[in-house]
């Protein structure tokens, strides 16, 4: 390696970003596995994804994409970086934007989830999804399930952004393949539709 | 990393180089060093625990006197120690310079050579220096003190 | 990541109660992203993380009644850049807050993790200094307050000690009239920890004479550095260009960057001197 980099600092590396995938066997070992005896591994949660509850028994160390993805079986959500940058990871937990891949599953105990499978209403996709078709807002689409919640969230909350707006807000979703603009152009759109809908 | 630290112990080149060589007593005074029991012909065992930024260290190792020469006024010293919790070791060897300044004064030079491997070479060479450095000074300024009392 | 056991106290006490119970084997994890990343590359391996998230009474942002503002340590980074509150009162607070990271990451990051994690590139320490603020590190001993600019000790070190959880920050306002700017140099992308980053607070009177100047320099040494000596250069003097330029020059022997892949430590000290130059005469722009 050329330069040493800092420990906290190689998260912000986003040309690494995107080459990382996790396979399923990823989650259940990580190197060494320590089993401490006669401690409780297994932690019970209770949260409610896209409208369906669950209540499951989880290691502490679960993270919340992996139980997102194996655990329950929704793989729409993707990890891109597995250090909480690239933003492929993007849920809404509480109607807030996090990053599941740093996000302990135990802490979303209690909490309602929104992932990119929710968002479709009686198979009409939501302005958001639409949007991203028309407006050729993905590519390979690794990267389009965070875009499109991020997306979505941001027009939760500001229903008419400015172009600014929509930089700033979705800074932290990353993608290698469109440059951008087309995912400007479906936000933009999306917004406008779902304006012109009144929603 | 090759570093190089000078300090000035207040006591005469004969009881500087006794306590030199007098590693349960001089091991001690790098900060976090304990443990120390012989392990054979001068060589010992010892645990250190430091903290390098975030990250805390857990280092199990040996410590050997390899060379000794009274005349010069030169020992050097062989460490190797690794934390398997953390995944990482560090080799050192160190060279200890003293030269009299004046009956009670020493001056000692300590020049060391140490490789990082594993995790701990992840935290980057500039706060590894850093540490370094300032547990080497440490070192000194305890060892000067020991040799007061 | 290693097998650990997670626990979500409801108080305060119960969590004082857990961190005596396993001492060094406890960490304390309020938003999770600092921790969460060093257990994933087992830099940092507890067998018992101690949640804060269902402690009532963390989270709130309140005045003080004597012009201060006070935030619990929960409260998110995404808080401090939206609450109307320190928006109105604190608009220096909520400039460097919109500047961490992604709004991602300022949602879940909390204000006590942020300055508990003592990672001397972030934001909002240089801010926070150079406002005065103060932090209260509670125990089950009690509490005790500590002025952030004296809670940094060295690289990733804080003045916390085991057993305390630092559960409020307290920050006055800047001086009325005075002009408070945070600048970031970000040269790479926009969602890096600064190169080099400079809070400056300038309080001028009507003969543009320096009442009072406050010049933080973050990324820019192992932790947040005040530069004192670049602010003796101008306290009870005229801002003059002349005098910002010999302010910031000081600043070079102040600040002890690490060399690292944003930059030499020499190259950080050039724009360190830049753009404390640049803060100053902005802030003093920004007061009148």
């Amino acid at each position: 390696m050329g330069k040493a980099v800092p420990l906290h600092d190689w998260a912000a590396i986003s040309c690494h970003a995107m080459t990382r995938s996790i396979t399923l066997g990823g989650f259940a070992k990580s190197g060494i596995s320590q089993i401490r005896e006669g401690w409780k591994m297994d932690h019970r949660i209770k949260f409610k994804v896209n409208g369906t509850d669950h209540d499951l028994e989880v290691p502490a160390r679960r993270m919340l994409v992996d139980c997102l993805r194996y655990d329950l079986g929704l793989t729409g959500t993707k990890e891109g970086c597995s250090v909480g940058v690239c933003g492929a990871c993007t849920v809404l937990v509480d109607g807030q934007m996090v990053a599941s891949c740093i996000t302990l599953a135990v802490t979303a105990d209690g909490a309602d989830i929104t992932t990119v499978e929710g968002l479709a209403q009686d198979g009409k996709l939501h302005p958001v999804q639409q949007a991203f078709i028309d407006h050729g807002g993905f590519q390979c689409g690794i990267c389009t399930p965070g875009q499109v919640i991020a997306a979505k969230a941001l027009l939760d909350v500001n229903p008419d952004p400015t172009e600014e707006e929509i930089k700033d807000w979705m800074m932290g979703n990353l993608c290698r393949c469109t440059g951008y603009y087309g995912i400007l152009e479906s936000v933009k759109n999306a917004a406008r539709v779902s304006q012109e809908a009144g929603r | 990393m090759k570093l190089e630290n000078r300090c000035l112990v207040p006591a005469s080149v004969d009881k500087t180089w006794a306590l030199l060589l007098d590693i349960p007593q001089v091991a001690p005074c790098i900060p976090g060093v304990q443990d120390v029991i012989s392990d054979g012909e001068n060589r010992f065992k010892a645990v250190m625990q430091v903290r390098i930024g975030p990250v805390r260290l857990n280092f199990s190792g040996t410590i050997s006197v390899v060379e000794q020469d009274k005349e010069k006024g030169e020992a050097r010293f062989h460490i190797e120690a690794a934390d398997r919790r953390v995944g990482g070791s560090i080799r050192a060897d160190l060279t200890m310079q003293i030269t009299s300044i004046s009956p009670e004064e020493t001056e000692m030079l300590i020049v060391s050579d140490t490789v990082f491997m594993g995790k701990i070479g992840e935290l980057g060479q500039p706060i590894i220096r850093r540490k370094a450095n300032s547990t080497l000074q440490d070192f000194a300024r305890n060892l000067a003190k020991q040799a007061q009392s | 990541m290693i097998d650990f056991e997670f626990h979500s106290p409801t108080s305060l006490d119960e969590a004082f109660g857990l961190l005596d119970q396993y001492g060094d084997d406890a960490r304390v994890m309020s938003g999770g992203t600092a921790l969460v990343l060093m257990m994933k590359q087992r830099l940092a391996q507890p067998g018992h993380v101690i949640g804060l998230r269902r402690i009532p009474g963390l989270a709130s942002v309140a005045s003080d009644g004597n012009g201060a503002v006070r935030v619990g340590a929960l409260c998110t980074q995404r808080q401090m850049e939206t609450d109307p509150l320190i928006r109105q009162s604190l608009p220096l607070v909520a400039d460097t807050y919109r500047k961490v990271a992604t709004p991602r990451i300022r949602n879940m990051s909390t204000v006590g993790g942020g300055l508990v994690h003592g990672d001397p590139n972030q934001d909002p320490p240089p801010s926070l200094i150079a406002l005065g603020a103060s932090v209260v590190l509670s125990s089950k001993g009690g509490e005790r307050i500590v002025p952030v600019e004296d809670l940094f000790i060295d690289y990733f070190e804080t003045d916390v000690q085991p057993g305390e959880i630092l559960t409020s920050v307290l920050i006055p306002q800047a001086p009325a009239g005075s002009g408070a700017v945070y600048l970031k140099f970000l040269p790479r992308t926009a969602d890096d920890y600064a190169t080099v980053s400079v809070a400056a607070i300038v309080d001028a009177d009507e003969s543009n004479n320096c009442r009072d100047v406050r010049i933080v320099l973050g990324a820019s040494g192992v932790t947040p550095i005040r530069a004192k000596a670049a602010e003796d250069l101008l306290r009870q003097r005229p801002l003059t260009e002349e005098n910002i330029r010999a302010s910031a020059a000081a600043v070079i022997g102040e600040v002890d960057p690490l060399d690292d892949f944003r930059g030499s430590a020499d190259y950080k000290r050039q724009m360190a001197e830049v753009f404390t130059r640049r803060a100053v005469t902005q802030s003093l722009a920004a007061g009148r």
